[in-house]
């Protein structure tokens, strides 16, 4: 047998299952024993194939599940979205203050310069925070694998 | 998400050969049905919008590929082998008497999973070297060769693969 696949294997295995091998394909498949093992795999499965009787069931069982699905990930998005939209909401309403009070104070530029510092310091594990909420949320949400009901 | 008419007609059309490609991956077992179910959920959940028919069923063949291989890495892939009604078979161009003495379950169950998918892809349902290469995720040049062997495995996993190609000749 051919060390290499044929190049004319594709055209052979469409020749084979459309039922007509006829015109070129017997002169190359007498040449070629590489195409004429594909040919006889091809023919092999193919009665195989028929053979089969498979079913998967009803397909409104599956849409109805996937209806269900895909609501429960609206649902959680929802919620997520709340979420985030209330930390955000914090942390904006938090760095606001500390921008613009001490304006209205008159304090001196040094000690704005203080604030910032002290909010950016919060800023980071308010993030972190929002992360860990984000990565909770999503793999709660996460739809389950098979075999893992 | 696809409209439910659509989806009834590409499900109508393509659920049979989506089952058998499971069973010939994972074996004619009671997961058969979970893992071509899960398949046909993601394709409705998850896949982008515009595909046409011939990309839906492609689709959902590159699902079962990444299921199987999840579960084949879990090692979850375990159960009963299940006989299967077999109806009419349709005469094909050669080796009808010898096909009958093959079983083919076997033949695939001898091979890797990977093997078994590019076998079935290939000539159970006549997917392009291409096709081949992106439902089962990897390179174009690979899956031909890939092919080629899993091909050999598979016929000489074949008992009688001599008595077959005397009979066909």
């Amino acid at each position: 047998m051919k060390t290499m696949p044929c190049c004319r294997e594709e055209e052979v295995v469409a020749a084979v299952m459309s039922g007509r091998p006829d015109g070129a394909w017997p002169a190359h498949l007498a040449s070629c024993e590489s195409c004429r093992a594909a040919a006889e795999v091809t023919s092999l499965l193919q009665r195989d194939r028929t053979g089969k009787a498979a079913g998967v069931g009803s397909s409104h069982m599956i849409w109805a599940r996937a209806t269900l699905v895909v609501r429960a990930r609206r649902r959680r998005a929802q919620r997520l979205g709340r979420i985030a939209g209330i930390v955000c909401g914090a942390l904006a309403g938090y760095l606001t203050s500390a921008l613009v009070l001490p304006a209205e104070m008159k304090v001196s530029l040094d000690r704005m310069a203080v604030l910032l510092s002290h909010s950016l310091a919060l800023l980071l594990p308010a993030a972190a925070i929002l992360a860990a909420v984000a990565l909770i949320v999503s793999w709660v949400s996460r739809t389950p694998a098979v075999g893992e009901h | 998400m696809i409209d439910r008419s659509r989806f009834e007609s590409v499900y109508r059309e393509t659920s049979s050969d989506v089952t058998r490609y499971v069973g010939s991956l994972i074996g004619w077992c009671s997961q058969v049905e979970d893992v071509a179910q899960e398949a046909w959920l993601r394709l409705l959940t998850s896949a982008p919008d515009g595909l046409s028919d011939r990309q839906l069923k492609s689709y959902v063949f590159t699902t079962v590929t990444n299921i199987v291989r999840d579960l084949w890495r879990r090692g979850a892939v375990t159960g009963e082998w299940m006989p299967l009604d077999r109806e009419e078979t349709i005469p094909t161009v050669s080796m009808e008497a010898v096909a009958e003495k093959i079983d083919v379950s076997k033949a695939l169950a001898s091979m890797s999973i990977m093997q078994r998918s590019l076998v079935w892809l290939a000539y159970a349902e006549g997917y392009s070297h291409r096709e081949i290469a992106e439902i089962t995720g990897i390179r174009e040049k690979s899956a031909k060769v890939l092919l080629f062997r899993a091909r050999q495995k598979f016929i000489s996993s074949i008992q009688g693969y001599s008595a077959l190609t005397g009979s066909s000749s």
